[in-house]
């Protein structure tokens, strides 16, 4: 997991490799941490191979950390099938998916 | 012949799992999304068992209670069956969670059956001889089911409109 700052007080969270329940134990923590931090939170899935319902929990917690504070939380490029992970959960309507950084970053600072 | 795979049952076996998985996905050709749905209703399945059915068992240290798992290709379906030997469960009869409306009401639990139900075409529970058996169909890409392997609850034969 990395993090990086973008313009409009965007923080850019990009995750790797597997969510499962192995994958989230690994970054429950940090994620939390920076979720706690940030109010336009970009959650970039691009790398993320895999995503089971442990993995689910961790970017739930996180959006709950940053909507407390007024903020707002977005994914970015999942590939096919954790989009349909996140869409049979139902967490793509209270967390939106986007394909594209742009759009995104509009919706983040809307 | 389905391939098996017997563990004890803690979450420390679900990377050996996923490696078993994965074998199997390879040896077949599985498409990506195929293999993708058994992995993720493996580790759902799993990790439920583990957790909620076998946790005593865990705590007493009994290895007779394992966790066996079973792997079979028909001609038009994978079916994964996961049988264990904890408290009679049935996991299909929780309802599944209400897809929320807002973050502060989303749930940080509960979720994995409901995947497993979206994630499998078929997924039937049996209570049979101080076991729970799951049996869950994978149908593949362009094909309808039936013809699902050795493994398939003989039902199926019976029902090719299913899923």
């Amino acid at each position: 997991m990395t993090t990086e700052n973008l313009a409009n007080d965007i923080t850019r969270i990009i995750l790797a490799g597997k969510m499962d329940l192995a994958g989230a134990q690994k970054i429950d923590l940090k994620f939390s941490a920076v979720s706690g931090n940030s109010k336009r939170l970009l959650v970039d899935l691009e790398q993320v191979s895999f995503l089971a319902s442990m993995g689910i929990r961790t970017l739930v917690i996180g959006s709950k950390a940053v909507q407390s504070k007024g903020g707002k939380m977005a994914f970015l490029s999942p590939n096919a099938d954790v989009a349909q992970v996140l869409t049979a959960a139902g967490i793509d309507s209270i967390i939106p998916i986007f394909q594209d950084l742009t759009a995104a970053s509009e919706y983040l600072t809307s | 012949m389905a391939d098996q795979l017997a563990v004890r049952g803690t979450l420390g076996d679900l990377e050996q799992i996923g490696t078993w998985v994965d074998d199997f996905a390879h040896r077949w050709s599985l498409p990506a999304s195929t293999a993708f749905a058994i992995q993720l209703c493996c580790e759902e399945v799993f990790s439920n068992i583990v957790r909620h059915g076998l946790k005593d068992i865990a705590v007493t240290g009994s290895d007779e209670d394992g966790v066996k798992l079973y792997l079979d290709h028909g001609s038009r379906s994978v079916i994964l069956r996961i049988d264990d030997q904890a408290e009679a469960f049935d996991p299909l009869a929780v309802d599944s969670p209400l897809h929320p409306q807002s973050v502060a009401e989303a749930s940080v639990g509960g979720l994995g059956i409901h995947l497993v139900r979206k994630f499998a075409q078929d997924v039937q529970y049996e209570r049979s001889d101080h076991t729970n058996r799951l049996t869950m169909r994978f149908d593949l890409p362009n094909a309808n089911a039936s013809g699902s392997g050795s493994l398939a609850p003989s039902h199926y034969a019976k029902e090719p409109a299913l899923g």
